[in-house]
């Protein structure tokens, strides 16, 4: 490569990054350093009092604060409930489907469909399913006669509201991990399992001693979405169990907590103390990903 | 051995299609329920929420939720909203990150590989954390209550996972195809437009398709950064009506929800293989 070749590639070489590293630095590095500098001062806005800085009591004060400990607890209960079901189900549907049995494009299709759909609206569809008055499994109770089935509103009843909306959420991403793991088991050799049926392998061994073990960068890849989603999730908890003020206790999470701390109750010092809270979580799935690297690594050795 | 297969067969038809039939029905039904209750009129919602609309269907749901209803914003407005944004969000999201994306393949940058590790790191960084300091920002600069602050905004969250696809894929076109335009004499510009570009068309494609989901489908930012009515796009628009529940008839709301989904749904019935197949696509390179 001549010299000049090399230099014209250096100039533009920085003016095709321009662009993204401007837009980057702008919404990503000043608002990640203006969170911690935030987050260590009492501050209600810029139509409010001046800055106050207040050291780490914001942290004190969210360790203390029983509201935000059950929206963390929250969040867990999520996690808890996707990772479990979503990647069995998701996984399940994926080995069935992969081996087209009739009809498989339209399983495929409907348990997909509801992943393009606006996470928002599909809160405000629950919403409304969910009413006692109307709903499936409250006419399911009426009709065998089970008098707490009928009358239970279960996005209502703080014991089941999180995991009403939680049941909302898996119908809305299990088609994800599906489509995922069809892609995975696509990517694996058709002789694998071609030998694993001449030796004799029945179905359930073939899955326990050849697909899963193949799928483990699927099952990793799956893992850090559901992790990082979970802690994300804002938008079907903020309008299927929200009122004016936010979400009550029973369905808060840390999102919606600092949403409402950021924009309802105006103390943009806490918000930002539990938005470095977020990004500390968010450097587990980091981790994992790490993990995961060198598993390819030992997959390709 | 003839036994043994039909036991098996039978066992299959016996657990594996209910459970795919059932899979199947509840993945469809709330969709049902929504758009067959949005045909209904209130009344008949009550007396059966189950059943399909009675013949002819009430369109008068429709016609109001489109109207606008009691918060007096016709949907038409929110509609062309959602799809400007999407369309010039997507547009610009193409060109920088496939512009980055090139160059952090091909050429020799100073600390380039540092800089791009350090935008794969935006990957995880959670959205809500830059909320309050995007607000800040864009309320400083002036652009807060804007298009803008939505567009740049689309185009910033969906920036790392952009530009890591479009490297991985650039790195997988063969060098010699950029080199021979360079020996045709053509520019670096020129090369990446005409030549790379193209090239990369599928890999453009699937980042298309997930940042069309995302934009389209976004609540949070249009939610947090405009509150002007003027710049609402559909999801929002519909989660007004819900806020004045009450003033509105329930099968209006449910047809509000209807029109938000019918255009996602009409796409998706048109390019479900290829939605699919670039979701997959996009989710594992990412």
């Amino acid at each position: 490569m001549s010299e000049a070749l090399r230099r014209s590639q250096k100039i533009s070489g920085y003016g095709f990054i321009a662009p993204a590293v401007a837009i980057y630095v702008l919404t990503f590095i000043f608002p990640i350093f203006y969170t911690v500098f935030l987050s260590l001062f009492a501050w209600r806005g810029v139509a409010g009092t001046p800055m106050e800085y207040v050291g780490l009591a914001n942290y004190t004060g969210l360790l203390s604060d029983s509201f935000f400990w059950d929206s963390l607890e929250n969040n867990i209960i999520w996690f808890g409930l996707h990772v479990t079901i979503q990647l069995s189900l998701g996984f399940i549907f994926a080995v069935l489907i992969y081996e087209r049995p009739r009809g498989w494009l339209i399983y495929r299709n409907a348990v997909f469909m509801p992943v393009v759909i606006s996470v928002a609206v599909v809160g405000m569809m629950f919403q409304k399913i969910y009413n006692p008055l109307l709903s499936p499994i409250n006419e399911l109770g009426r009709i065998i006669g089970w008098e707490w089935l009928a009358k239970s509103g279960f996005l209502s009843n703080p014991q089941t509201a999180i995991y009403a909306c939680g049941v909302v959420s898996l119908w809305r991403w299990t088609g994800l991990t599906m489509v995922l793991f069809i892609a995975g088991l696509q990517a694996i050799s058709p002789e694998m399992f071609e030998s694993a049926r001449i030796c004799g392998a029945t179905r359930w061994q073939t899955l326990r001693h050849v697909t899963i073990p193949l799928l483990k960068p699927i099952f990793a890849v799956n893992l850090v979405n559901i992790l990082t989603g979970c802690f994300q999730v804002f938008d079907l908890i903020w309008v299927m169990a929200s009122i004016e003020t936010g979400p009550p206790r029973a369905t808060s999470v840390l999102s919606t907590y600092l949403y409402v701390e950021a924009f309802k109750t105006h103390s943009l010092g806490v918000a930002s103390a539990i938005g470095v809270f977020e990004l500390l979580i968010a450097f587990i799935p980091v981790l994992i990903l790490l993990r995961v690297m060198k598993i390819h690594q030992l997959a390709w050795r | 051995m003839r036994v043994k297969i039909t036991r098996n067969t039978l066992i299959r038809l016996l657990t594996e299609y209910p459970f795919l039939w059932l899979a199947t029905l509840l993945g469809i039904f709330p969709l049902y329920w929504l758009i067959s209750n949005s045909l209904k009129t209130e009344a008949a919602l009550f007396a059966n929420p189950l059943a399909p609309p009675s013949w002819p269907v009430v369109t008068g749901n429709w016609l109001n939720a489109w109207a606008g209803g009691p918060v007096n914003t016709p949907l038409i407005r929110p509609l062309l909203n959602s799809i400007g944004l999407t369309f010039s969000a997507v547009a610009l999201i193409l060109i920088i990150s496939s512009a980055a994306g090139y160059a952090f393949s091909r050429f020799q940058i100073y600390g380039g590989n540092l800089i791009f590790s350090f935008i794969i790191m935006g990957l995880s960084v959670p959205i809500h954390a830059t909320l309050v300091p995007l607000v800040v920002l864009y309320n400083f600069i002036g652009i807060l209550d804007t298009y803008f602050a939505l567009l740049l905004t689309f185009v910033a969250v969906n920036l790392p996972f952009s530009v890591l696809l479009m490297r991985a894929y650039f790195v997988s076109i063969p060098e010699e195809i950029a080199e021979s335009a360079r020996i045709d004499g053509a520019s670096e510009v020129r090369t990446f437009w005409s030549i790379m570009l193209p090239v990369a068309r599928p890999g453009l494609i699937t980042m298309a398709i997930m940042n069309f989901l995302f934009v389209w489908n976004d609540f949070l930012y249009s939610y947090t950064l405009v509150s002007s009515r003027e710049f609402w796009t559909l999801p929002r628009a519909v989660y007004a009506f819900v806020g004045v529940y009450g003033l509105f008839s329930f099968t209006s709301l449910l047809a509000g929800m209807a029109i938000a989904v019918a255009p996602t749904l009409i796409i998706y019935f048109i390019f479900s293989k290829q939605l699919i197949s670039g979701v997959a696509a996009g989710a594992l390179k990412g």
